[in-house]
């Protein structure tokens, strides 16, 4: 049973992290910097799981496009090390570029021009007991299975924390349209959530 | 609304907000290809793009300042020299030439009374002879002090001075007289030449012309001490010595250089008014930033003291009749993970001691160049350890065992195994820190600009060269081998 050891996500506030200390990380920062590829290595073996977790909840089925949204963001990562000013955490700094990546991809890939006005919200309760059973890898499926544009809308609301017009802006769509997109995946959503306690 | 159960955004931020997923080893391997084709980013890039417009800038201004001084000198020369030759001519003809000219006069008249009418017309063709050519040389003396020039003029204005005699005073007026005036004072005028020419001997004899005989005669003699007082050989005014001390910043051309701030003093001896040797030692403290070579080690390291904690349930597992126990191992160790790289850089000190000769181009910039011996330190590879502590691993093992049988445990460490080399394994830094210094040998050449009287600014490029060391496929001296600019400002102490 020769396993690799799992390193915890830097960006999990819970649990073991392994995220360096300051110090380390600024030595590691430091050691980007000056272009050492073992210290590259480093950063992106430590920061990559995270960030390649957050591509997947947008483009699971799409692996050769994550990759190359992981690839575009480290790449920007790397090379734009110096920019960052120590101020705020680091991982929060990764993880905006990953996000701006992933936002521009789907800004040139997900197209949405139907007019969507009707907006009615929906109960988006679920059952806390029976949601328990299901497993993590089903919820990501559940998320996989909503199409493309409301998928994006939910990851970027409900993820990202960002507004719905924040998301219009990103998404070159309207405000109304964002929040359709919401309620619709959240309605599919609990559908599917009910279906699979059945 | 329902107000009771989970809200569905909450369930899926909870469960998937910290989802992570290993990416595939290729992403790094088409990452760091990538990376490969990037451009080193040299340290301070952009600053220095700005430094060598900066430069460039200077160096016009400063073309365009010693050019316009030059210019400005030359002039002020010229008009210098004209005055001068003015002053020259004045003094010598109003002095000592007269004096002289008045004495030749006696002698000649006494020769002249004594000689006979045939000699007397002989004489008084060489007078003619005589006249004319003086003329001629004064033509072109005037023409060439008009056009300022040297003592050579002046030594022959000064003879043309002499040989016209009575006009000496009025020569001495100005060089840009007419050459018909040396005629006209000659005493003799158009008429007289004419007379000569035609042989006409009675007029001569009779009446002698006292100032024909003293330009006729021994001219050459009369030059002589003329010409000797003219140039007085004095020896050039200005100090042999000076001293100054100078302090500036230093930078390198390429990406491996150091930055340094530099102190120097230096002497200079002056051998001529332009020409001067200096020695200019200087203490220069180098930074440079650290450098990575060669790949990190990782090393692992078992925490003895919170070891692996066992935990293990049973299960019976009927299979055909048969009962079978699974009994499932659970193993959580802590463990550091500890990285060593290497690089070089820092800080470091460095003396070096410049045998330079320096040309003076104008009263304010001079350029100069020479041999350069420099010692310093070897710079050295430092090794970093980045250690991660306390890292908890859990795994699990699953054992069937037959009722009755003894339930196996697994051993740790083919449970539990981890990437890297233990860290028994390290035996100390991997490459060796030089304590030896090193003396080398290179050239430095440069200008220096006087802006005032005591301050100087100074530019100039050294490079003093040394064997390679590579390491890891580095070459880390390629720092004290890259070619540097320094900027220093100077004050004289001594002038």
């Amino acid at each position: 049973m020769a396993e690799t050891i799992n390193i915890v996500s830097p960006f999990t506030a819970q649990g073991r992290s392994i995220a360096p200390m300051h110090s380390e990380l600024s030595v590691l920062i430091k050691d980007c910097l000056a272009e050492s590829r073992g210290a590259q290595k480093r950063l992106y073996d430590l920061y990559a799981p995270a960030a390649y977790g957050v591509i997947k909840r947008y483009l699971y089925k799409n692996e050769t496009d994550a990759q190359e949204i992981l690839n575009d963001s480290f790449f920007k990562v790397l090379t734009k090390l110096d920019q960052y000013t120590f101020q705020g955490s680091f991982e929060g700094w990764i993880r905006r570029i990953v996000v701006n990546t992933i936002t521009d991809y789907l800004r040139k890939n997900v197209k949405d021009v139907q007019p969507h006005k009707e907006v009615f919200e929906e109960s988006a309760f679920v059952n806390s007991e029976s949601v328990e059973k299901i497993s993590h890898k089903e919820l990501l499926q559940l998320v996989q299975s909503l199409p493309d544009s409301q998928r994006t809308v939910f990851n970027l609301y409900v993820f990202e924390n960002y507004s719905h017009k924040e998301i219009a802006n990103i998404l070159n769509i309207n405000e109304n349209n964002s929040r359709w997109h919401l309620n619709d995946a959240r309605r599919r959503l609990k559908e599917k959530i009910n279906s699979l306690m059945k | 609304m329902e107000n009771h159960g989970k809200f569905i955004d909450d369930l899926f931020k909870e469960e998937l907000g910290n989802h992570t997923e290993t990416p595939p080893p290729a992403s790094w391997a088409a990452l760091e290809k990538r990376l490969d084709r990037v451009p080193l980013r040299a340290p301070g890039q952009a600053y220095r793009r700005s430094m060598y417009v900066g430069v460039a800038c200077l160096t016009a201004v400063l073309c365009l300042v010693v050019t316009k001084k030059m210019f400005f000198n030359a002039y002020a020369d010229n008009r210098n020299a004209m005055t001068n030759n003015a002053t020259n001519i004045k003094s010598n003809t109003t002095g000592t030439i007269s004096k002289q000219n008045d004495n030749q006069l006696v002698n000649d008249k006494n020769e002249i009374a004594d000689n006979d009418l045939s000699k007397a017309g002989n004489n008084s063709q060489q007078v003619n002879n005589n006249q004319t050519s003086p003329a001629n040389k004064y033509g072109q003396n005037a023409r060439s002090s008009a056009a300022n020039k040297n003592n050579s003029n002046r030594k022959q204005a000064s003879a043309l001075a002499l040989n016209s005699n009575g006009a000496v005073t009025s020569q001495s007026e100005g060089i840009a007289q007419q050459p018909e005036n040396i005629y006209n004072s000659a005493g003799s005028g158009p008429s007289a030449r004419e007379e000569a020419n035609t042989g006409n001997k009675t007029t001569t004899p009779e009446k002698p012309n006292a100032q024909t005989p003293a330009t006729t005669k021994k001219p050459a003699e009369i030059k002589k001490p003329i010409a000797a007082k003219q140039t007085p050989k004095t020896k050039p005014v200005f100090d042999r010595f000076e001293l100054g001390i100078k302090a500036g910043y230093e930078t390198g051309f390429n990406n491996d250089a150091a930055k340094k701030a530099v102190i120097s003093p230096y002497i200079q001896y002056n051998i001529t008014q332009r020409l001067s040797i200096m020695l200019q030692p200087s203490v220069k403290e180098s930074f440079l930033n650290n450098i990575h070579i060669g790949n990190p080690k990782s090393y692992n390291k078992e925490n003895a003291d919170s070891g692996s904690v066992l935990d293990f349930t049973r299960e019976v597992v009927p299979i055909e009749g048969e009962i079978l126990y699974r009994t499932q191992f659970s193993y959580t160790q802590s463990h550091d993970s500890i990285v060593k790289s290497n690089t070089f850089g820092g800080t470091y000190t460095e003396y070096e001691l410049p045998v330079l000769v320096k040309l003076g181009i104008s009263k304010s910039f001079s350029v100069y160049g020479g041999v350069n011996i420099v010692y310093s330190k070897l710079t050295g590879v430092t090794e970093h350890t980045l250690s991660v502590n306390n890292i908890y691993v859990s795994r699990d093992s699953t054992v069937f065992t037959y009722p009755g049988q003894a339930i196996p445990r697994p051993p740790v460490s083919s449970v539990i195994t981890y990437k890297g080399t233990d860290i028994s394994n390290y035996t100390g830094p991997q490459y060796p820190t030089p304590t030896d210094g090193l003396i080398r040998v290179g050239y430095m050449v440069g200008f220096s600009y006087e802006y005032s009287k005591r301050w100087l600014f100074d530019a100039l490029i050294q490079q003093a060269n040394v064997n390679a060391n590579t390491q890891a496929g580095y070459n880390i001296n390629s720092t004290l081998s890259a070619p540097y600019v320094r900027f220093t400002l100077g004050y004289k102490i001594l002038e």
